[in-house]
């Protein structure tokens, strides 16, 4: 495999040497370690890489494959325990791993720009959008005055409205979406030769990612500047990039011009990347392929787990009650005013109406899937079932209960059969308890039978394919993917009924998502359970879920079979929905 | 600690065991272990020993009598007969820094540990429960806090007379919104947090939820905190002694041994140091063994892992 790489990178570097292209930017064999305690961990193993002037290379990977450790080497925003091993990375000419930090510190901002994944942690709080993009711009010698107007003529030309108005706001008073175009704008002010732009559309729905997208090849034409775009989203690269470099354990194992490397991908990493894209299987299917298998193998429930003793028993008890889950114009709202102060300003409502009327049914061991963007409602909606938040009408039937009309003790035990996954893996895991202890609570907080934490923990760390001394490990110590495992573990350790699975891919690598959704499927067989999955993830609803159920605004707009969802959508939000979806495939 | 029996589901073909949590002695020899592995708390658990040693068998280690007089041999430096000298009264010092450590680790120990338990709980109530709750506490806490504390000691002197327990009473009382307000303020963020939501889903309790979540959480700070409240209490209780509110003339206690020293500085520096000393030696020894506590309970923190 390591020599199949090798000979792999080496000709597609000849390739590129080759053509008569004037690179920006080119990194040689550069190799990257970071000192850890006992020894050292390998960032980048001989990495080549070109960025012609005025294109767009797009560097893909998994987490850990290195893309990141890429980009800080060529900006020398490394970690401190990081050390150049070998190799050089020149931009234009100069030698960009030799220069001081103040050398660095003027080509970043003027010749380098970077924008980041989060635009709500990469600007500053407490100072206005005004301040911060008149203070970026400290290197001109022009009024204040004039700044100014640059920034608002910045504003204006990515898609801001109203700039004069806006530019004295603070980032929380922008949406995440308007957020990441003010970075942009501030990124692109100094007009730089390279743009380095670090999962910029990650933390965004869809259609704002489409825009997103749209703005920065259009900028980046209209500056000429060249652009190394990172990302783990597939769809995006082949949409956006001109060439595509694809990573894996610090090495690239392939690179070229996209189309061919999308179409025609000669590594076997990434033939195998590339299959595991939900976005790029045509055939609906419930088990998507992962790295290692085609998503067949089966899961063991585990002997002797509280599980296992309840596997025969579902099917007598719930013949009875097809409809498991029914929400009856259920509406939710928060107050944003006092009552007082909405009395005084005659507000009759002063409220914000998270949810309005919405109502669904789901039977057992089915799969719905709530589709939305953020401020839809959907997740408002799965923590009413929950009883995090008080729905003020409406009514949720379960089994049969009214649970709103139920006492809070009553409705706590109901609680026994019905779990949730929360959106983020890790910090949905109290972080000072151990995994046995985590994955196990469910049972002790239930009063279930079980004859010992520590074996009832393996039983189930060994189900969802975790090795068994994660037991005594604390959630800091997991990666995004092992953490949403015991997130699945904890979910089915006291034989739920219905899991309320909150973005149960989001943050993940593709083929991990598969991984994930596949343990969920296999799971729901054995035990007839209902999933509600609840996402904006429109590839892997299309292949999981037997109903969706598309919010906005806190209405439903349409619902009905997944199939039929998306091969003939009704009303024009979905429409719109679908079309924002980013398919895998290049333009 | 927290037992489980449950005999509920009759159905079940599981032997049902009596299931325990992770004892206290296991945890506490656990700890234990973990501490002498470091060297800053391997520093700090000895530092507290020896204070906590000299003090409870100050009896035995004395050589003399605290509060005999020998006026002719009045504020010498130190020597063979007094290791540290003697007092303006001729009363030798090693034997009054010896018995002050009792008054100094009763007062400060006692006092800490009361107003740390109540702050604890109160912050956590203020911090998780609902608004209205929070808001009385929180006026509770501003309203004692707006006593300077000599004034508020006065008005309690007056109402009970002076004594060790009036020291403590006062030390807690005006101690407790220090402590609360830290744990409230912890509470408040840790409660937006999505492992807290997951409890909650999951229907845990409400002590389950304060006391296996959010306190192993917030103890870590408080622990630097209140380590370094050892020193101030010991000098309040000194300032209370001085104004003959706490302990009662002769009776030696490290607050009087430093006001004295203080008074006759022109004389000998040997009384402030040596009143001064076995206070940083505390500091020092509470101080390192609260980083390290705090160190073992975060397991972010933790080497050994």
């Amino acid at each position: 495999m390591t020599t199949n790489t090798m000979q792999t990178s080496a000709l597609d570097v000849d390739a590129l040497h080759n053509t008569d292209l004037d690179n920006i930017v080119s990194v040689k064999d550069l190799s990257v370690k970071f000192e850890v305690a006992g020894g050292f961990v390998f960032g980048l193993k001989n990495v080549n890489v070109r960025v012609p002037r005025g294109q767009i290379v797009g560097v893909v990977g998994e987490s850990g494959s290195g893309k990141s450790t890429l980009i800080y080497a060529l900006t020398q925003l490394m970690a401190d325990n990081a050390i150049v091993d070998s190799g050089t990375a020149h931009m234009e000419g100069e030698d960009l791993l030799s220069k001081s930090p103040r050398e660095m510190q003027r080509l970043l901002g003027d010749d380098i720009a970077m924008i980041f994944q989060d635009p709500m942690t990469s600007l500053n709080p407490v100072f206005s959008i005004e301040r911060q993009m008149i203070d970026i711009q400290y290197r001109l010698s022009i009024s204040n005055k004039e700044k100014r107007q640059r920034a608002i003529d910045a504003l204006h030309r990515v898609g801001i409205p109203n700039p004069e108005q806006r530019l004295t706001a603070y980032p929380h008073e922008f949406s995440g979406g308007q957020l990441q175009r003010v970075s942009i704008a501030m990124a692109l002010m100094a007009k730089p030769k390279l743009l380095i732009a670090d999962e910029p559309t990650t933390a965004l729905d869809a259609s704002l990612e489409v825009q997103i997208i749209e703005l920065l090849k259009e900028l980046q034409a209209e500056i000429g500047c060249s652009m190394i775009f990172v990302s783990h989203h597939l769809g995006v690269v082949g949409t956006l990039c001109d060439y595509t470099v694809v990573m894996y354990h610090g090495d690239v194992v392939e690179q070229g011009p996209t189309a061919a490397v999308f179409n025609n991908p000669q590594h076997s990493y990434t033939q195998r990347l590339l299959a595991c894209d939900p976005a790029r299987i045509k055939q609906r299917t419930k088990r998507l392929p992962t790295m290692d298998s085609d998503g067949s193998e089966h899961v063991e429930i585990p002997a002797g787990s509280y599980l296992a003793s309840q596997i025969g028993k579902e099917a007598q008890l719930e013949n009875d009650t097809d409809q498991l889950l029914k929400i009856d114009e259920l509406g939710i709202r928060f107050p944003i005013q006092s009552k007082l102060s909405a009395f005084i300003n005659g507000n009759k409502d002063p409220y914000l109406h998270a949810v309005k009327k919405v109502s669904l049914t789901l039977k057992r061991g089915e799969t719905l899937a709530i589709v939305g963007e953020s401020g839809s409602g959907k997740t408002t909606v799965a923590q009413a079932i929950l009883g995090l938040n008080e729905p003020w009408c409406g009514a949720i039937y379960f089994q049969g209960k009214d649970l709103l009309s139920l006492s809070a003790r009553e409705r706590g035990k109901t609680r026994r059969d019905i779990a949730m996954m929360f959106q983020d893996p890790i910090s949905s895991l109290s972080p000072r308890m151990k995994i046995s202890d985590l994955i196990t609570e469910p049972l002790v907080i239930h009063g279930l039978p079980f004859d010992s934490r520590n074996q009832e923990a393996r039983r189930l760390l060994g189900m969802v394919g975790l090795p068994l001394d994660f037991a005594d490990r604390y959630p800091h110590q997991l990666s995004g993917g092992q953490a949403r495992r015991v997130g699945v573990a904890r979910a089915l350790a006291q034989s739920p009924k219905l899991i309320v699975a909150d973005e149960p891919t989001a943050g993940l690598d593709v083929s991990v998502q598969g991984e994930i959704l596949n343990l969920l499927n296999q799971l729901q067989e054995d035990l007839q359970i209902a999933i509600l999955i609840i996402t904006h993830n429109l590839n892997i609803v299309r292949h999981v879920a037997d109903r969706t159920l598309i919010m906005n605004m806190g209405n439903i707009v349409e619902q009905g079979a997944t199939e039929s969802i998306f091969a003939n959508p009704q009303h024009s939000y979905t429409k719109q929905l679908l079309a924002a979806n980013i398919h895998a495939d290049p333009v | 600690m927290n037992q489980l029996t449950s005999t509920s589901d009759e159905q079940s073909p599981l032997p049902v065991k009596v299931y325990k949590e992770k004892g206290l002695f296991s945890t506490l020899t656990d700890t234990l272990r973990r501490l002498v592995k470091q060297p800053l708390g391997l520093l700090g658990l000895v530092l507290v020993t020896i204070v906590v040693l000299s003090a409870v068998l100050a009896s035995v280690i004395a050589p003399y009598d605290p509060i005999a007089l020998d006026i002719m041999n009045r504020l010498q430096g130190p020597s063979a007969a007094h290791w540290l000298g003697t007092d303006q009264l001729g009363r030798d010092t090693f034997s009054r820094v010896l018995y002050g450590g009792q008054i100094a680790l009763q007062v400060a120990l006692s006092s800490i540990a009361l107003a740390l338990g109540f702050g604890l709980l109160l912050g956590l109530i203020a911090g998780f429960g609902p608004r209205w709750l929070d808001s009385i506490i929180l006026t509770l806490f501003d309203m004692v806090r707006s006593f300077p504390t000599i004034i508020f000691a006065l008005a309690v002197v007056t109402l009970t007379g002076p004594s060790i327990s009036t020291i403590v009473l006062v030390v807690v009382i005006t101690s407790i919104p220090i402590y609360g307000r830290v744990v409230r303020t912890q509470t408040q963020a840790l409660a937006q947090q999505e492992f807290i939501l997951a409890e909650r889903a999951m229907n845990a309790s409400m002590p389950r939820i304060l006391f296996r979540h959010m306190l192993p959480n917030v103890i870590g700070q408080l622990l630097i905190l209140a380590s370094m409240d050892i020193p101030i209490v010991i000098t309040i209780e000194a300032g209370l002694s001085f104004l003959g509110l706490g302990i009662q003339a002769p009776t030696p206690s490290w607050g009087s041994i430093i006001n004295d020293g203080y008074s006759f500085i022109r004389n000998t520096p040997w009384l402030i140091i040596a009143g001064g000393l076995p206070l940083i030696i505390t500091t020092l020894g509470f101080t390192f063994l609260g980083e390290s506590l705090r160190d073992i309970f975060d397991p972010k923190l933790r080497k050994d892992v």
